[in-house]
Formats: C-alpha cells, sequence, structure tokens
C-alpha cells in the first residue's frame, strides 16, 4: 500500500476492495487536500474553495488530512474567505502537519489570526506561503503562531525583485507570539526580501536551520552566516535553466 | 577560472558542519562551461572536514523515455534521442570528474520523481553507474557512488516536487 501513496487513483481502488484494504488506504488517500480557485476547466469547478474541505468535514475526514494546501491565484486569501460555515470547517484541521497558502494577506489576519489559526499550532510542521502579502513583521507575526514549525518555504512567482511597499515602514511593535525551533529545512524561491531574512534574525533570536534549498535569492550571503553553526545539507541550482522555465508558467 | 561575484555570495568557508551539497542534474550540464565554472568556484571554498555528499538530483525530465512514446517515433528519430541522452550523461558524469578537481566528495544520484518513475529511475542509474565503471570512469572517487530514489523534499507530492513549480491541475484526494 505504501508503494501506491503517491498513486491517487490506485488508492481509491484499493479502498474499495475490502474493509482492511479500506483501513490501510484511507489515511494515504486522504492525506493531501487541496482547494484551488485558479481558472480552472468547468471539470475542476469542484475543486474551489471551500468546496473539497465542506466535502471532507461532511464525510468526518478531515481529521485525516495532514497536507493542505489553498491556491488562489487573481485574488488573496484574506478573513473575507472565512464565515461560520467555513471556518467550522477549518477548525476540524486538527492533525495537520503541512499548510500551504498562496497570497496570505497576512496583515488581514495580524488581529483574528489566533481565531483561524491557532488550532493548527500544536500539530503544524511545515508552512509553505506563496507571494505572502503584507509586511515583514506580518509574516513574521503569521509563523509565529506555530511554535512547532520546523520548516518554511517562501516562494515568489517570478524573478522580478518583489518587496512590498510596507518593507520600509513596518510596524516595529507587532512582534511573534513564539518563536518557532525552524530547525528543519528553509526552501526559497525567487526571493528578495531581504529585510524579512534580518527580521527573521531580530525576532526569532538567528537562523536554526539544517538544510537550506535556494533559488534565486538575493541575500544567500546572510542566510548562509546566519545558519553557518547548524547547517548541514544545502541545495543550489546555479545554472538550471528548466526550472527558470518552469517558474514562468 | 573563479567568478568573484559567486564566491563572493556561495562562500562555504564559515559552515563547519555541512555534509551535502546538492543540486539538480540539469544544473550540471549547462550549455558551456558555465556550470562547471560556477560548481568549482563553491566547492573550492568548503572546508568542512567532513566528508562531502555531493548529490545530484535527477528530476522526472531527466529520466530518459519520461515523456516520450517510442511506438510513435520513426526508428531513426528514435536513435538520435538515445544519442542525445547517451552524450548528456556522459557530459554530466565528465563535468562531474572536474569538479572533483576542485575539492573531493562522494558522489550520490538521487531520482526525486514521481511515482511509478521511481523504479525506472533507479534502473537508468544503475545502468549509468555500470556503464561508466566499465569506461573506468570513476577511478579518481575514493568511495562507491550511491544510488538513492528518494523524495527529498518535504513532503513531496506531484504540485510542490520542484521548487517554483506549479502543476495545472491538482491531483489529490479533494479532485477524486
Amino acid at each position: 500500500m505504501v508503494y501506491l501513496i503517491y498513486d491517487t487513483d490506485s488508492l481509491l481502488a484499493c479502498s474499495l476492495t475490502c474493509y482492511s484494504w479500506y483501513i490501510a488506504a484511507v489515511p494515504h488517500l486522504h492525506h493531501t487536500l487541496t482547494t484551488d480557485d485558479r481558472p480552472l476547466p468547468s471539470q475542476y469547478q469542484r475543486l474551489r474553495w471551500p468546496g473539497p474541505l465542506r466535502k471532507s468535514y461532511d464525510l468526518g475526514l478531515l481529521p485525516l488530512v495532514k497536507q493542505f494546501r489553498i491556491r488562489v491565484e487573481e485574488s488573496d486569501f484574506g478573513p473575507d474567505r472565512f464565515n461560520k460555515h467555513t471556518l467550522r470547517y477549518f477548525s476540524a484541521l486538527t492533525n495537520l502537519q503541512e499548510l500551504g497558502i498562496d497570497n496570505l494577506q497576512t496583515f488581514g489576519f495580524v488581529s483574528t489570526s489566533r481565531r483561524y489559526f491557532e488550532h493548527l499550532s500544536p500539530t503544524l510542521r511545515f508552512l509553505a506561503l506563496k507571494q505572502p502579502r503584507g509586511s515583514c513583521r506580518q509574516i513574521l507575526y503569521f509563523i509565529g503562531l506555530f511554535p512547532n514549525l520546523q520548516d518554511l518555504k517562501l516562494h515568489y512567482p517570478n524573478t522580478i525583485n518583489y518587496q512590498e511597499e510596507q518593507d520600509g515602514v513596518d510596524d516595529v511593535t507587532l512582534v511573534p507570539l513564539s518563536v518557532p525551533p525552524l530547525r528543519g529545512r528553509l526552501i526559497l524561491t525567487c526571493f528578495a526580501r531581504e529585510k524579512l531574512v534580518r527580521d527573521m534574525i531580530d525576532l526569532f533570536g538567528g537562523l536554526r536551520f539544517h538544510t537550506m534549498d535556494l533559488y534565486m535569492v538575493n541575500c544567500v550571503r546572510l542566510l548562509l552566516d546566519g545558519c553557518a553553526e547548524t547547517l548541514e545539507a544545502l541545495r543550489l541550482y546555479p545554472s538550471d535553466p528548466y526550472s527558470e522555465t518552469y517558474l514562468s508558467q | 577560472m573563479e567568478e568573484p561575484a559567486l564566491f563572493q555570495q556561495f562562500n562555504l568557508s564559515r559552515i563547519k558542519s555541512l555534509r551535502t551539497l546538492e543540486t539538480t542534474a540539469e544544473s550540471v550540464t549547462t550549455a558551456g562551461n558555465t556550470a562547471l565554472r560556477s560548481f568549482r568556484t563553491i566547492l573550492s571554498t568548503v572546508t568542512s572536514p567532513i566528508l562531502l555528499d555531493l548529490t545530484i538530483v535527477y528530476w522526472d525530465s531527466d529520466i530518459d523515455g519520461v515523456g516520450h512514446y517510442p511506438l510513435a517515433r520513426e526508428q531513426e528519430q528514435e536513435k538520435e534521442y538515445r544519442t542525445a541522452c547517451a552524450l548528456r550523461h556522459q557530459h554530466r558524469f565528465e563535468v562531474l570528474r572536474e569538479m572533483h578537481k576542485a575539492r573531493g566528495f562522494q558522489l550520490v544520484l538521487c531520482a526525486d520523481v514521481f511515482g511509478h518513475i521511481e523504479t525506472c529511475a533507479t534502473k537508468m542509474l544503475k545502468r549509468l553507474v555500470n556503464a561508466e565503471r566499465a569506461r573506468g570512469g570513476w577511478d579518481y572517487l575514493l568511495h562507491e557512488r550511491l544510488i538513492i530514489a528518494e523524495r527529498r523534499t518535504p513532503r513531496a507530492r506531484y504540485n510542490d516536487r520542484r521548487p517554483g513549480w506549479e502543476g495545472r491541475y491538482p491531483v489529490s484526494a479533494s479532485a477524486l
């Protein structure tokens, strides 16, 4: 069964064989949940927020979900995405270990983030933010909501130097609620927000990552110096044309 | 030979516990000598006393035959494709040999591929390593090279495997 964990269709077939196969297959089958608000063909409309979340909630499957990915393309993901129903569904993700959110509107969640995300704090180990909106402090405040976080991925979609306007005038009174260990893997892609790294060093008391995966990053020197004591593995792409091709898609 | 800007940015001399340097197979074989110069510069800065693993990560696109349909191709085209693949692998191993002159390492070939391609990828790497051994191409390495088939990125699923890469259609239980 483990051999099939990446093959959803085969897992589904296994789960229909008998009860014991269902029990073996179901944790893998519902390991990953994705909502997708990008412009997709009509047959994928059912993936739009909060469709998959609601469906899994109705079937009592959300405690099985270990990885949840929220894909957004043309808008932001802010508090307006939640109402009393969606908040109830989202709160049922009690064993989530990995969370990925596109275009997270961190400034929108500053005052209310605990209400929406606190239930994830005991279990969440990996946070992936694609093009997070907000100032450096606001992003770090969001990261600080998860006191057991080990791995972090910050991903920008292109090589244009992306800097929020707020980077220059940040709210220095905004302090993260906790200091996550962040001893696992740091993945940065097309990353040009050096101030975010500097603030992370200040607010989290340094960098402690054991592994770094860096593609088109403007502050490599700062990161390498910051992790000089702990870094064991480094992945680099000094001249990989494929990554560039795929990034432009 | 060294590139000052790259040397400045990727100077690894302060990292004393570095065990593994990873890169992609495609990074090793870019046009001209850019890749070789970059890697030699970076490797020359490593001062960690620990034996360094140089891990070359093969993605799906680096595996021979993936995305190609031999039955639909003319025999001549197929021969050209196979020849191009063989030359690419050979060139990659030659670059690795040159890189070793800058700093010794233990070579690890890692197939980080999607699902069922894993078996095919491992077979291909074994075949390449054996062919290179037969040519005497590994004489510069002190240790046996390793082949692993592993999904090394955190919880690598098809959609998130490649940094920055976004598949058009998600594949997860929610899509069923």
